[in-house]
């Protein structure tokens, strides 16, 4: 009953969203206020039906009602209760409808704070989120129901993935979707404005606390991930630069350059066409996002099951808003007015500046994450795009961009004075320069402490610049203490969040230095009783308890003491579980932290001789980059607070607007004119190219979803070795009354060299169809890889020997030289001993028909 | 016959040999480590710097595949057989490709991925040039109100403001 | 009793969109401009704040507010422009209505009925505990694989992979008997077993760990019947149909007339020698050949 109700609501919501989408769009373009007057009805509806729908979703999994294919594939009764409610949004479909929710209740809150608004744009602002809407329930419903059923129900279920079972990981998904989710009322507002065909500073106000609430929750979001990454994949590290990482990073980007350009367009009615853009590409990005963690066209760590037909949908819902909004933004945006002037040394200068760089770096994350998919799709190979091009390239776009940051605050409005904004900054330029000096002289000189007190010198900058400017604000040490209370009180609180936000980000800074910079670990055995000295401290490990039961898992947990000069520091206690359901291994790691430094031992695999394999870290400032980024999202919750937000509607009274009676109004043109005489600032045609160049990244995505289709994986990679003579090598023979194999046995005739493995799965697909390789006359040799020599032999005896010779390559180090990396893979070798074909994967009956016995036919000639 | 997509993507995942799809908790084993820190510092540096090509997205340094060992053995091997760090990895590339480059090489494919963030970042400054260059001249500060503009806006302001304030 | 829920829940959501729609006093919002002008005098409040603290010269708040002016003037005038937009017609909004009201059910319901399952009732795990005798069993079964786990007996974990047997589990079945297996002497039987769980838990596929298992029996008991069949099936499923046969006419040879197994051997055989085109009688028994470690 409830989990059928819970479908019925979302199939109704789905009705109800086009209804919002189209009725209230209808009403603003003829001005019937009955029409528009459906939006607030219609999003509260809305909302309430996803409520329904998404409280049934997680009643099923509560109540592990197993005739719910979603509770069976990843819920199981022995799962604490937390994990079956937070295993909501654990899988695909769950968080879809998350997602879903998110963006309803966004909608509610319009529809019931967004009293500020006026109703045509507020109608069309809930018809374009409705729209959004539309297309991610109707996904929902095609492609990912969460409430399709299974008769007769499973016994039990196969349980979440334990990594996701963990407090950080089960929450960080809904700040993240809050942020992701929640740009999309910047986009909702962007495109109702252009609809509208008014950008204005009025509009730069209302759009700018939803965008306020998307970033703090993005900000969180993202760092929520980056902690639990740390804190429990074990590798001591908190970003890798991974696909789905950028993911989330380009909306922050973008969003945080939106945040800024949002200000200039409300106190200035300038950068309204940039504004209006960067609110697009925001949400546009968060899509992105959505599509590249779902569909595969990437290889990440962190994706969901990977289906390219959602892929496809999702491209689909891509394709639609972004490609609409784009050519939207096309029309319309050249006709936006530019408003108020000013110089390039001015607050809006300061802001443009970083804009200009944060949209840059968002541009540059997007590049490097999708540019192996671009090479590969123009046929010029595959290449990997990894962290050292993003550290390279990213750390010269930042640093100038937080020089900037301190100095334009104290630039005024229109016309800044720079050099007296420098003087004021006098006591930064010594605190700065004594930074960089005890950092060298403490950590001594060598290339890596010179960059440690840049990365300090930066953070020490910025600090103390953002410190400087609130105490100028306030009069501190200018004015009586009274008075400086006062003034302290009366400040708005958008200043304080913009002081608080950025002394944040000055202490992520620091936090990063610190990490990159003094990062130690140490790597070894150790048998219960031994000691290792890691960076000043001394660890003991006491011993292993073998016998720790969880409520779904069973752990062998160390002990180690931490000392420091003989004083007791820690006791730290790092597990290895091995869950039941589904039945995995996960390794918990133990941090002891001082708020300075982080301790973190990670307990690995038992050596077999009563030792165990222990790794430890110790993690300088680490903390600060979590503290830091909480900083950041509290000045972002102090702006939010200001009471400008707050500013109310004009009462509902119908009366003559002064309009009427002045007789002498100037009609808009003579302000324009007045404004400068300026037209767009740019010709039309610019104006496209954010729409082309979408198009043509989605045809290079439709490209790599049909390869994809095709078994075209992105990781299976080309040979190199194509064209090149066989490497040399000379294995010793498998069976002893046969013989081995070395590289002059392949030339003289046409060759197939197979690699398998007894071990190997789809060996065992292969094996059957090798025999129509020696029928076409082609030698066949195989080379037993990385196996156990009677396991070999017996899978020969068991399955039939087809080959001419076997040999054994027992380390895999022939295989590295001919580019194994995944068996069976096999080479067709011509009579000159140069390797002409290489197949990865099992050879199959139209592999060999097609490719392989023509190219052998040609070769032989 | 072809194959549908289903059984070719089982497939292979079923060839990436023991790939573990997680993180791994320990990676490098201590058998693998050299005693020469210098040399081990040099490992480590650059198999962070080459892709496990059995994962999903890791380097080898990361990765606890089977593979990934072998290539992190092989790496330390040719470090003692004196190569450089460049000859190290041109001895892995020449078997796998660029590929296996977490950081691109510098080649005719790459020029865009490399000096694209700058031509943006010039292209964004020139956009922004002629936008200050357009208003070079005009006074930022805005003409002051014709006495029609002034008259009119004592209307709309003489009128007390009738909304509401809500706090 | 679905559809009564269903159809409250559509009426009730449907008429709030209809009620601004149909209601015939439509207030009359505030202009554009007003709203637009809130805004712009809460910028102008701001600009005093500004200058009683200091932070703006008289000159740059006059340039402020004069921009600020000139916004609520073109605000204005855009407001004067717009005004002539035409105002719908009642007839319109009934019409409209009338569309939502019977294309929302009307949509809703057949969607429903394509995707909806109305006839599963909800399936909460406590429920069935009480009712359905395969989830108690599992219940069960659990239990005694968590005592299993501080007390392992060999015996126990026999009886645990029956179970599990039973219940179909197939994977969880063949842990259990490697556990009894590893703890206890390894009877032929139980190593049989195994072999012939592995061999379910992967879709009827005889893959190599199953062989090892049926390698073990033969090893402890070369007579052991099971394992012979499946020797038999590996061979079959290596395309070697002749080596199939011979095996399970073997092991057919060696079975007591009323041997259970005896039926589905015989049918076996004849089968696959139907496909391999050849009469089985031609074929020579011959034992399986067990790998030589």
């Amino acid at each position: 009953m409830i989990v059928e109700t819970g479908l019925f609501a979302l199939i109704l919501a789905l009705f109800i969203a086009a209804v919002q989408a189209v009725v209230p769009l209808i009403g603003a373009a003829r001005g019937d206020s009955a029409w528009m007057n459906v939006d607030r009805p219609a999003a509260l509806v809305l909302f309430a039906l996803i409520t329904m729908s998404f409280g049934a979703l997680m009643w099923a999994h509560v109540t592990s009602d197993f005739s719910v294919l979603n509770v069976v594939q990843n819920s199981n009764t022995d799962k604490p209760l937390l994990y079956k409610i937070t295993g909501v949004w654990g899988s695909h479909e769950g968080s879809m409808m998350l997602w879903t929710f998110i963006l309803t209740f966004y909608g509610m809150a319009v529809a019931a704070f967004g009293g500020n608004l006026p109703p045509g744009l507020r109608a069309r602002v809930l018809s374009v989120q409705a729209m959004i809407a539309f297309g991610f329930i109707l996904f929902i419903l095609l492609t990912s129901n969460p409430f399709a059923r299974v008769y007769p129900a499973p016994l039990n279920g196969d349980g979440l993935n334990p990594l996701l079972q963990d407090p950080g990981l089960a929450f960080h998904p809904p700040f993240l979707y809050l942020g992701y989710v929640g740009f999309s009322m910047a986009f909702s507002f962007a495109i109702a404005a252009l609809i509208e065909g008014r950008v204005d500073a009025a509009w730069a106000r209302w759009v700018r606390p939803w965008t306020l609430v998307a970033w703090c929750a993005l900000t969180l979001g993202v760092a929520m991930g980056s902690w639990w990454s740390y804190y429990t994949l074990g590798w001591g590290g908190y970003w890798a630069w991974d696909p789905v990482e950028n993911a989330s990073l380009m909306p922050w980007l973008a969003g945080t350059a939106l945040l800024h350009s949002a200000i200039v367009a409300e106190k200035r009615d300038t950068l309204k066409a940039w504004t209006i853009f960067l609110a697009i590409i925001t949400f546009s990005l968060s899509l992105l996002g959505t599509f590249l963690v779902r569909s595969g066209v990437l290889t990440s760590v962190h994706s969901f099951a990977v289906d390219p037909q959602r892929g496809v949908f999702i491209l689909l819902l891509l394709l639609l808003f972004t490609g609409a909004s784009l050519f939207l933004f096309a029309l319309r945006a050249p006709a936006l007015k530019g408003g108020g002037l000013f110089a390039p040394i001015s607050r809006e200068g300061g802001l443009l500046f970083n804009n200009i760089l944060l949209s840059t770096a968002a541009a540059t994350v997007l590049l490097g994450t999708l540019y192996p998919l671009f090479v590969d799709a123009l046929g010029l190979g595959k290449i990997s795009v990894g962290p050292p091009y993003f550290n390279m390239v990213l750390v010269p776009l930042m640093v100038p961009m937080i020089l900037v940051m301190a100095i334009g605050p104290f630039l005024s409005w229109r016309r800044g004075d720079f050099m007296g904004a420098l003087a004021r900054l006098k006591i930064a330029f010594v605190v700065t320069a004594v930074t960089i000096v005890a950092t060298l002289l403490i950590a001594g000189a060598s290339a890596r402490s010179v960059w440690a007190s840049l990365g300090f010198g930066l953070a020490a900058w910025l600090f103390c610049a953002s410190l400087i400017e609130w105490t100028g604000r306030i009069g501190l040490f200018r004015r009586s203490l009274a008075d400086v209370f006062q003034r302290a009180r009366h400040l708005p609180r958008s200043a304080y969040g913009m002081t608080i936000a950025h002394m944040g980000l000055a202490i992520v800074l620091a936090g990063i230095t610190g990490s990159l910079a003094w990062k130690t670990e140490k790597l070894q055995v150790m048998y219960p009783g031994d000691s290792v000295a890691v960076a000043g401290y001394q660890i003991k490990f006491t011993g292993v308890d073998n016998h720790v039961k969880g409520p779904n898992y069973t752990a062998s947990r160390a002990t180690f003491i931490a000392s420091r000069d003989g004083q007791f520091v820690a006791k730290m206690q790092p597990e290895r579980r091995v869950y039941t359901n589904p039945p995995q291994d996960k390794s918990t790691v133990a941090i002891h932290t001082n708020f300075v430094t982080d301790l973190y031992a990670v307990f690995g695999e038992p050596d077999g001789k009563g030792g165990f394999v222990t790794h430890f870290f110790l993690n300088p400032l680490v903390p600060w980059i979590f503290f830091g980024a909480v900083v950041m999202v509290f000045g972002g919750m102090v702006s939010l607070s200001d009471r400008r937000h707050r500013v109310g509607a004009p009462l509902r009274k119908t009366r003559a607007t002064p309009v009427a009676s002045a007789p002498a109004m100037p009609a808009p043109a003579t302000v324009v004119v007045a404004n400068g005489e300026r037209k767009g600032l740019l010709r039309g045609w610019v104006y496209l190219v954010p729409l082309l160049g979408f198009i043509v990244l989605v045809g290079f995505f439709i490209h790599r979803l049909q390869l994809t289709s095709e078994g075209d994986t992105p990781n299976l990679i080309p040979s190199v070795m194509i064209g090149k003579p066989a490497p040399t090598f000379n294995l010793p023979p498998l069976l002893a009354d046969r013989p081995g194999l070395k590289t002059a046995d392949l030339k003289g005739k046409v060759t197939l060299v197979d690699f398998f493995a007894s071990w190997c799965v789809p060996c065992r697909a292969e094996h059957p169809v090798l025999p129509l390789v020696t029928q076409a006359g082609i030698r066949l040799v195989g080379i037993n890889y990385k196996d156990k020599p009677a396991d070999a032999k017996a899978w020969l005896a068991e399955l039939g020997d087809p080959y001419q010779a076997v040999a054994v390559d027992a380390h895999g180090r022939t295989g590295i030289n001919f580019g194994v990396y995944g068996v069976p893979e096999s080479y067709l070798v011509d009579r000159n001993g140069v390797i002409r074909f290489k197949q990865t994967g099992p050879l199959t009956p139209e592999i060999i028909r097609s490719k392989l016995i023509p190219m052998a036919e040609k070769l032989e000639q | 016959m072809k194959l549908p997509f289903g059984i070719l993507a089982t497939i292979a995942m079923l060839m990436m040999f023991g790939a573990d799809m997680q993180h791994p908790a320990i990676a490098v084993e201590p058998s693998e480590v050299l005693s020469n820190p210098v040399l081990e510092a040099r490992a480590r540096a650059i198999s962070s710097e080459l892709r496990c090509l059995v994962c999903q997205n890791e380097s080898i340094d990361e990765s606890n595949a089977p593979l990934a060992h072998d290539l992190r053995v092989l790496v330390r091997k040719r470090l003692l057989a004196g190569d450089s760090n460049a000859q190290v990895k041109e001895y892995i590339v020449a078997r796998y490709g660029n590929y296996v480059l977490l950081k691109p090489p510098f080649i005719e494919e790459t020029y865009i991925l490399w000096f694209g963030p700058l031509a943006l970042l010039l292209a964004a400054t020139a956009a922004v040039f002629v936008f200050y260059k357009r208003s070079a001249g005009v006074p930022p500060d805005p003409a002051p109100l014709s006495d029609e503009e002034s008259r009119s806006i004592s209307i709309l302001l003489g009128e007390p403001g009738e909304h509401e304030e809500t706090r | 009793m679905y559809w009564l829920v269903f159809a409250l829940l559509t009426i009730i959501c449907v008429s709030a969109l209809l009620y601004p729609l149909l209601r015939r006093s439509q207030s009359t919002a505030a202009s554009r401009a007003d709203y637009d002008n809130v805004v712009y005098r809460s910028q102008l409040t701001e600009v005093a704040h500004e200058v009683e603290r200091g932070v703006l010269t008289q000159a740059q708040a006059h340039a402020a507010r004069t921009e600020i002016h000139r916004r609520m003037l073109a605000a204005t005038a855009v407001e004067r422009k717009a005004a002539a937009s035409p105002k719908g017609s009642r007839h319109a909004r009934i019409t409209a209505a009338v569309v939502i009201a019977v294309l929302v059910p009307l949509g809703s319901g057949l969607l429903y009925a394509a995707l909806g399952s109305p006839d599963l009732p909800d399936q909460p795990y406590a429920e069935r505990l009480k009712h359905d005798p395969n989830v108690m069993i599992a219940a069960a079964a659990h239990r005694l694989a968590t005592d299993l786990e501080s007390k392992p007996v060999a015996a126990g974990y026999q009886r645990l992979a029956e179970i599990y047997f039973y219940l179909r589990e197939y994977d969880r079945s063949a842990l259990a008997y490697q556990r009894a297996v590893d703890l206890g002497d390894g009877s032929a039987e139980m190593w049989s077993q195994l072999g012939e769980t592995i061999v379910l838990a992967n879709g009827g596929a005889v893959v190599p760990s199953a062989m090892s298992a049926f390698t073990h029996a033969l090893d402890v008991d070369v007579r052991e019947p099971r394992a012979r069949y499946y020797f038999g099936l590996a061979a079959a499923q290596a395309h070697k149909l002749r080596r199939a046969v011979a095996i399970w006419r073997d092991l057919e040879k060696d079975s007591a007339a009323d041997a259970p197994w005896l039926p589905v051997l015989k049918q076996h055989i004849a089968a696959y020698a139907k496909r391999g085109g050849f009469d089985p009688a031609t074929i020579t028994p011959e034992p399986p050949v067990l790998p030589k470690p």
